[in-house]
């Protein structure tokens, strides 16, 4: 089972339209953009999640101001990098990088992108089992899928791996 | 490892057709709700979290 269906085909639809426009004008064509298309589902059993270790995977950008490097939100092709931090990290200590969104939400009220105190609250109820030691966090721009696959999917799965988690919450904005 | 995600617009995600989806409706930037509304971000999350427990794959709308 493969999580991206006919990466090739679309890798060369990729680099030979949308890129190659951003490439030679310095403009983003979305009408050249093709976006990721699977036929297949994938079938995997559910589990409990009271037994379960959850490790929350945001795409709003958060980092660390001043511990940890910036996204860099205004590149066109998006960037591939993620960052982590401590579940217990208190939100004035964050800074956001994502230039693909509206952040009056989230200026209001960080809990819409990063809900980690009512997580807390169902592990404390025992509705969930635990939390991992730390969010996966990056900044949710990603035209190339075909890095998101060989470059992002891995590292997040390493820090899933790491924190033994079993279950993985994605927020994207 | 199970995952679920809970999106504002399930439009695109249903063409990559991840393992479970909750949409919420809610708009871009804040697909847990309206900010401060504790009810509704309260309401998702357990929603979202107890999808873990379906076979994948697995696509609901927010119930309230």
């Amino acid at each position: 089972m493969e999580i991206f269906e006919h990466a090739n085909t679309w890798t060369e639809h990729f680099n030979s339209g949308w890129l190659n426009h951003l490439d030679t004008t310095g403009e983003i064509d979305w009408k050249q953009y093709q976006y990721v298309r699977n036929h297949s589902a994938i079938n995997a059993p559910g589990l409990d999640p009271a037994r379960a270790r959850l490790l929350l995977v945001s795409t709003a950008g958060a980092y660390i101001r001043g511990q940890q490097p910036a996204f860099n939100a205004a590149a066109p092709r998006g960037d591939y990098s993620i960052r982590t931090f401590p579940v217990t990290t208190p939100f004035a200590d964050l800074d956001y990088a994502h230039d693909h969104y509206d952040h009056a939400a989230r200026q209001q009220d960080p809990r819409v992108n990063l809900p980690l105190n009512y997580l807390a609250e169902m592990v404390t109820r025992g509705n969930l089992g635990s939390m991992t030691e730390s969010v996966v966090s990056f900044s949710g721009y990603h035209p190339d899928a075909r890095s998101v696959v060989d470059e992002m999917v891995p590292e997040i799965l390493q820090v899933a791996e790491k924190e033994q988690a079993q279950a993985a919450l994605l927020v994207p904005v | 490892m199970a995952t679920v995600s809970v999106l504002w617009n399930g439009g695109r995600a249903r063409t990559i057709r991840p393992p479970r989806t909750l949409i919420t409706g809610f708009g871009k930037g804040m697909a847990l709700g309206e900010p401060n509304d504790e009810v509704t971000h309260r309401a998702v999350l357990e929603q979202a979290v107890g999808m873990l427990r379906l076979e994948a794959p697995a696509e609901q709308s927010l119930s309230r």
